[in-house]
C-alpha cells in the first residue's frame, strides 16, 4: 500500500518498565516495527504479557517509549492533537460510574468541544446504536459488564474517529453481544475507519481482522493478512454439495488423489460453529416465544397448558 | 470580659509588596533554576549533542542560559569574598532590611525571574495554543457531579450539629455573645472545610489513575494539566458554594437576638487608624517596662513614684503621621450636646497591679492629644502654661458671669480657645479598666487647629530625620495610681474612623477561610499529580500543620531560638550548660555550631515550602468587631500571598503531569 495510507507506524518501538530507582523490571516491547493502513482491521494477538496492551498504550501516549518511535497520523504518539481523530475503548470500560449514559456521552463530547446540539444529537444516535435506549437514564454503576462495554464503545465513537483502537472489545459480552460487536467493527471498517484491536478470542480476530501481528515476550513473531497466515498450502480442502458420502465416492476420490500424489486425511459432513448454532437458537426463540427444549419422550407428549407461562412447549 | 484585638504582625501593605515580590522571585526562581539545571543535565546526557537545544527549545534555553549567567556571577562574587577581595562585600546579596538593593540581590532577583520565565514559557505556550477553558470546565463539572453524587456535600450538613448543640457548651456572658458565637462558627467551619478540601484534592487524581478512568480522558484531545486545572476549579467551585451556604446559615446563627452588651462590644466593624507606639521615660524609645509576662506583646509604663521624683515620668506615645481631612462627627450618644462634633478614640489596655488596689476600680491615667511637633519636654511646659491660663480664665469667668448657663458656655469657650492656642487637648484622671474597650471623644476643634497648622507651618524634620507626626497621643499613669502599671501595645489605641456593618465583616472573614481552603486544595492536588492519594493527603496535612507553627520554625531557621540549633542544644544538655550561658570556644562547640548553620540553611529553604496559614485566619477581626479592609487585609495580605504560594505549585503540577506516564503502574 502507498505510504500515504499509513495511519499508524512504529519504528523500533521499545518499552522497558523500570522501578523508582531506574532499575530494569521488564522488557515489555522490543524493537517493534509495524504499519497499519487506512481502512483495515488490524489485530494484535499474543498471550498475556506479550506486549499487546503496552503497544496500544504507547500509541495512545499513555506510556512513553524507552526507545524508538510511535507515529499516529504522522505525529508522535505523545502529541495530544492526534487524539481528535482517535477513538479508544479500553479493555475494561473505566468510565465514571456516577454518570448515566447520556451524561457520559455529553462529558466526552465536551472534551472534543462539540456544541450542545451536536452533543445531544450524537449521544442519541450512539445510545441507539449500542442499544441502550431503555437504560440511558440509569447510572453506569447499575450496568452489567456488557452494557458498560457498549457505552464504552459509544464514548469511543463520539468524535466520529478515523482510527478506532479497541482493547479486548468482546470481553464480557455474551455471544449475541459478541456478534453485534463484530458486525459493528466490520461496519466501521466499511465506513472507511481504521481499526486496531487486540483480543484473546482468536475466533473473533480470525472472523473480522484483515491483518494480524502476533507478539510474544514483547517481540513481533508474525505479521500478515489473516488469510495468508492461516493458509496451509500443503493441504487441500474440497467442499461439495448434491452428493451423499458413500464408499463409491470415497474410492473415486482416493483414486483421483492418488493419481496426483495425495491422500485423503478426512472426509465427512461439515459442522457449523457453536456460535452459529447459538445465534440460530436464540433467533428462533425470539421468533417463537415460549418454545423450549424437551427430551424426546416428553416432546412426543405435549405438556398440558395450565397458564399463560411462556415456558411450555407448543 | 477578657478579650481584645491583637495582631502580633502587621498585615502586608502595598509598601511591603516590592520586598515580598523580590523575595518571591529569589526563592521561587531559585527552585526553578535548580529544576532547570537538573533538566539540562539530564537532557544533555540523553541527547549527547544530537540535537541543538537552541534550535529545539529557544523560548526555554535563552532565559535559562541568561539565568545561569546571573547565578554564575553571584557565585563568583562569593568566591571573591572567600579569596579576600574586599570590594565585593558591597556587591554581595543581603539577607535583611527593606528592598534589598545590592548588585548581588538584583542578580539573584533577575536570575530567579529568568529561571521562572524559562519554566513558565512552555506553560504559557500551552495555555495559548492548546489548553482550552471549555475542557477545563467540563472536567470541573464532572468533579462537582462526582462530589455531589458521592454525597460529599452531606459533610457540610455536619454544621447543623454545631448550630443545634453549640449553645450547650459555649460559656455565656452577655457581652461576649457575638464574640463567642463567631469563634464557635469559625472553629467549626475551618476544620470541616479544610478536611473536605484536603481529601477531595488529595484523592481525586490518584483515584482516577488507579481506576484507569483517566485513560478515557487523556486519550481525548485533553492536555494533562487541564485535568489538574479542572479538578481544582471544580472542587474550588463546590467548596465555595458550600462555604457561602454554610456562612449564610452561620451568620443567621450568630446574629439572632444579639445582646445589647454584645452589640456595643463587637457587633460592629470598627475602622481603626493606628499610630506608631514609642515610649518616653523608659530604657528605650521602643520598649517599655517588662513585667515578666511570657507573652511579649505589650510593654508597660508605671505611674510616678513619689519617693523618687528624680526618675523621669513614663509615657506611652502614639504618633499619627497623617490624619484624614475630616474625621469629626456628631456623637449621637451624647446627652450633653447633641450637635457636638468630636473624634472618637478607642483603647483597650492591660493593667498589671503591683499592689491590690481598689476592688472593681481601674487605674487613673491622663490622655493628652497634641500637635505632633510638640515633644515630651514641650508637653510638660505647655501643659503647665495651659493649666495656669485656664485657671486664670476660669476664675475670671466665674467671678464676672453670674448666669450659670452663660458661665457654662464661657467655660466651654475657654477650653476651645486653649485647645486652639496650644494645639493640645487633655483628658486627665480617666479611669482605665482592665481589658475593656473604652472610648474617649476628642473635640473636633483640635483637629481643625491641626489642619490649620498643617497649612501655616508645614512639618519638617531635622536634617537626616523624618518629619514629626501630625498628632501625638500621650498616655501616662496618674499620681493617684502610683504603683500600678499600664500594659500597652501599638494596636491598643486607635482613632475610630468609621463603623461598618457586622454582617459584611463576617463575610469578609469567610473570605479569609476561603483562601485557606483554596490553599489546602491547591497543595493537595499539586501533591496528587505525583504521589498516591494517602501520601498526598499526609503531605498536605504536614505542610498545613507546619504552617500553623511557621513563626516558631522561622525563629529556629534564623537562629533566634534560645540555646542554639539542635546540635548546640544537645551539646548543652550533655555538658549541662544553661541556655543563656555562652559556649566555650572549643573545636567541638565550633563544629556543632557549624553543623547548626548548615541545618539552618536547609530550614530556611524548607521555610519557603511552608504556607503562611495564620495570615488567612481573620476571625479575630470579626469576633472583636474590627473591620477587615478590602485593600490591605484581603487583597495584599490574603489574596496576593495565596496566589504567590499556589503559583509554584501550579507550575510543579504542570510538569509532574506532563512527564507522568499515566498507565505506568510504578
Amino acid at each position: 500500500m502507498a505510504d500515504q495510507d499509513v495511519v499508524v507506524e512504529t519504528r523500533k518501538l521499545t518499552k522497558i518498565y523500570r522501578d523508582f530507582w531506574g532499575r530494569q523490571k521488564k522488557v515489555a516491547l522490543r524493537a517493534l516495527n509495524l504499519k497499519v493502513y487506512r481502512g483495515e482491521i488490524f489485530g494484535l494477538l499474543g498471550p498475556n504479557g506479550s506486549g499487546k496492551t503496552t503497544t496500544i498504550k504507547l500509541l495512545l501516549g499513555l506510556l512513553f517509549p524507552t526507545d524508538g518511535d510511535a507515529l499516529v497520523f504522522d505525529q508522535p504518539a505523545a502529541e495530544v492533537r492526534k487524539n481528535e481523530r482517535i477513538g479508544y475503548l479500553p479493555e475494561e470500560s473505566y468510565l465514571y460510574r456516577f454518570l448515566n449514559a447520556e451524561e457520559t456521552l455529553d462529558f466526552y463530547g465536551r472534551l472534543f468541544k462539540l456544541d450542545a446540539a451536536t452533543r445531544r444529537k450524537k449521544a442519541a444516535e450512539l445510545i441507539e446504536l449500542v442499544n441502550l435506549g431503555a437504560d440511558k437514564k440509569r447510572i453506569l454503576k447499575e450496568y452489567s459488564k456488557g452494557m458498560r462495554q457498549r457505552i464504552g464503545l459509544a464514548q469511543a465513537l463520539i468524535n466520529d474517529p478515523e482510527l478506532v483502537i479497541l482493547d479486548e472489545p468482546t470481553s464480557g459480552l455474551d455471544p449475541l453481544g459478541t456478534r453485534w460487536m463484530k458486525d459493528l467493527i466490520v461496519n466501521l471498517r466499511n465506513q472507511g475507519k481504521t481499526i486496531i484491536m487486540c483480543s484473546h478470542r482468536l475466533e473473533d480476530v480470525q472472523d473480522i481482522c484483515d491483518r494480524v501481528a502476533i507478539l510474544n515476550e514483547g517481540e513481533l513473531q508474525e505479521l500478515g493478512s489473516v488469510r495468508s497466515l492461516l493458509e496451509d498450502v500443503q493441504r487441500l480442502e474440497l467442499r461439495a454439495s448434491g452428493v451423499q458420502l458413500n464408499e463409491d465416492l470415497r474410492k473415486d476420490l482416493e483414486s483421483v488423489l492418488a493419481k496426483h500424489g495425495g491422500v485423503i486425511e478426512f472426509i465427512g459432513h461439515p459442522t457449523t460453529t457453536l456460535e452459529d448454532l447459538f445465534l440460530r437458537i436464540v433467533a428462533q426463540s425470539k421468533a417463537h416465544p415460549g418454545r423450549r427444549y424437551l427430551p424426546e419422550k416428553a416432546a412426543a407428549k405435549p405438556v398440558e397448558v395450565k397458564d399463560s407461562s411462556t415456558h411450555v412447549s407448543r | 470580659m477578657f478579650a481584645t484585638f491583637f495582631l502580633e504582625r502587621d498585615p502586608m501593605s502595598w509598601a511591603d509588596l516590592p520586598l515580598a515580590v523580590q523575595s518571591w522571585l529569589q526563592n521561587a526562581g531559585g527552585v526553578a533554576a535548580l529544576a532547570v539545571a537538573l533538566w539540562c543535565i539530564s537532557w544533555t546526557v540523553q541527547n549527547r549533542g544530537r540535537v541543538n537545544p537552541f534550535a529545539a527549545y529557544p523560548a526555554f534555553v535563552v532565559p535559562a542560559a541568561l539565568a545561569g549567567v546571573c547565578y554564575l556571577i553571584v557565585v563568583l562574587l562569593f568566591a571573591g569574598k572567600v579569596l579576600g577581595m574586599s570590594f565585593v562585600d558591597d556587591l554581595l546579596p543581603t539577607t535583611a532590611g527593606a528592598l534589598r538593593a545590592s548588585a548581588g540581590d538584583w542578580l539573584l532577583t533577575l536570575g530567579g525571574l529568568l529561571a521562572l520565565a524559562a519554566v513558565v514559557g512552555p506553560i504559557a505556550h500551552a495555555f495559548a495554543m492548546r489548553i482550552r477553558w471549555g475542557r477545563i470546565w467540563a472536567i470541573a463539572r464532572l468533579s462537582v457531579k462526582e462530589a455531589v453524587r458521592n454525597r460529599v456535600v452531606l459533610l457540610f450538613a455536619a454544621m447543623a450539629i454545631v448550630f443545634l448543640f453549640a449553645d450547650w457548651f459555649v460559656p455565656y456572658k452577655p457581652e461576649d455573645q457575638v464574640r463567642n458565637y463567631v469563634r464557635v462558627v469559625y472553629w467549626s467551619m475551618t476544620p470541616l472545610f479544610l478536611m473536605t478540601a484536603s481529601l477531595l484534592g488529595a484523592f481525586s487524581i490518584p483515584t482516577d489513575v488507579k481506576s484507569q478512568s483517566i485513560h478515557t480522558i487523556v486519550t481525548k484531545p485533553v492536555e494533562k494539566f487541564e485535568i489538574v486545572a479542572g479538578r481544582f476549579l471544580g472542587y474550588a467551585t463546590l467548596l465555595s458554594v458550600g462555604l457561602a451556604a454554610v456562612a449564610g446559615l452561620s451568620l443567621i446563627y450568630v446574629v439572632r437576638g444579639v445582646n445589647p452588651d454584645a452589640a456595643r462590644e463587637s457587633y460592629k466593624a470598627r475602622v481603626p487608624i493606628y499610630g506608631q507606639l514609642t515610649f518616653s521615660g523608659t530604657k528605650s524609645m521602643y520598649e517599655g517596662e517588662s513585667v515578666g509576662r511570657e507573652w511579649g506583646y505589650r510593654w508597660y509604663i508605671g505611674g510616678p513614684v513619689l519617693e523618687s521624683a528624680k526618675m523621669p515620668r513614663q509615657y506611652a506615645i502614639w504618633s499619627f503621621a497623617d490624619l484624614p481631612r475630616d474625621m469629626a462627627r456628631v456623637d449621637e450618644t451624647s446627652s450633653e450636646d447633641p450637635k457636638l462634633r468630636s473624634v472618637p478614640f478607642e483603647f483597650t489596655f492591660d493593667i498589671f497591679r503591683l499592689n491590690k488596689g481598689e476592688e472593681n476600680k481601674g487605674i487613673y491615667c491622663t490622655f493628652v492629644f497634641m500637635d505632633g511637633r510638640l515633644s515630651i519636654p514641650d508637653l510638660e511646659r505647655v501643659q503647665k502654661a495651659a493649666y495656669e491660663e485656664r485657671s486664670q480664665l476660669q476664675t475670671k469667668a466665674s467671678t464676672q458671669i453670674a448666669d450659670p448657663s452663660e458661665r457654662q458656655k464661657r467655660l466651654k469657650a475657654i477650653d476651645e480657645e486653649l485647645v486652639r492656642k496650644y494645639g493640645l487637648f487633655e483628658a486627665p484622671g480617666f479611669e482605665v479598666t482592665d481589658y475593656h474597650t473604652q472610648t474617649l471623644r476628642v473635640p473636633s476643634h483640635l483637629f481643625e487647629r491641626l489642619a490649620e497648622l498643617e497649612k501655616e507651618r508645614p512639618r519638617e524634620g531635622l536634617p537626616g530625620e523624618e518629619a514629626p507626626p501630625m498628632m501625638r497621643v500621650v498616655v501616662s499613669v496618674d499620681h493617684t495610681s502610683p504603683t500600678q502599671m499600664l500594659g500597652v501595645a501599638r494596636r491598643d489605641l486607635y482613632i475610630l474612623a468609621a463603623e461598618q456593618p457586622f454582617w459584611i465583616n463576617f463575610l469578609k472573614g469567610i473570605l479569609g477561610m476561603w483562601c485557606t481552603v483554596l490553599l489546602v486544595l491547591g497543595v493537595a492536588i499539586g501533591c496528587s499529580t505525583y504521589l498516591s492519594g494517602i501520601i498526598s493527603w499526609l503531605c498536605t496535612v504536614f505542610l498545613f500543620g507546619a504552617g500553623l507553627f511557621k513563626d516558631s520554625i522561622r525563629q529556629l531557621a534564623e537562629g533566634q531560638s534560645p540555646g542554639g540549633g539542635p546540635l548546640e542544644s544537645a551539646y548543652r544538655v550533655f555538658t549541662r550548660t544553661s541556655q543563656g550561658a555562652p559556649l566555650d570556644q572549643s573545636p567541638t562547640a565550633s563544629l556543632l555550631q557549624g553543623g547548626d548553620d548548615v541545618y539552618r540553611w536547609w530550614m530556611r529553604r524548607f521555610l519557603n515550602l511552608i504556607p503562611d496559614v495564620s495570615r488567612h485566619d481573620l476571625h479575630q477581626y470579626v469576633a472583636n468587631g474590627f473591620d477587615i479592609s478590602w485593600g490591605q487585609v484581603l487583597l495584599t495580605d490574603n489574596l496576593i500571598p495565596l496566589v504567590g504560594y499556589l503559583l509554584p505549585w501550579g507550575i510543579l503540577a504542570f510538569y509532574l503531569m506532563k512527564f507522568r506516564e499515566i498507565a505506568n503502574p510504578r
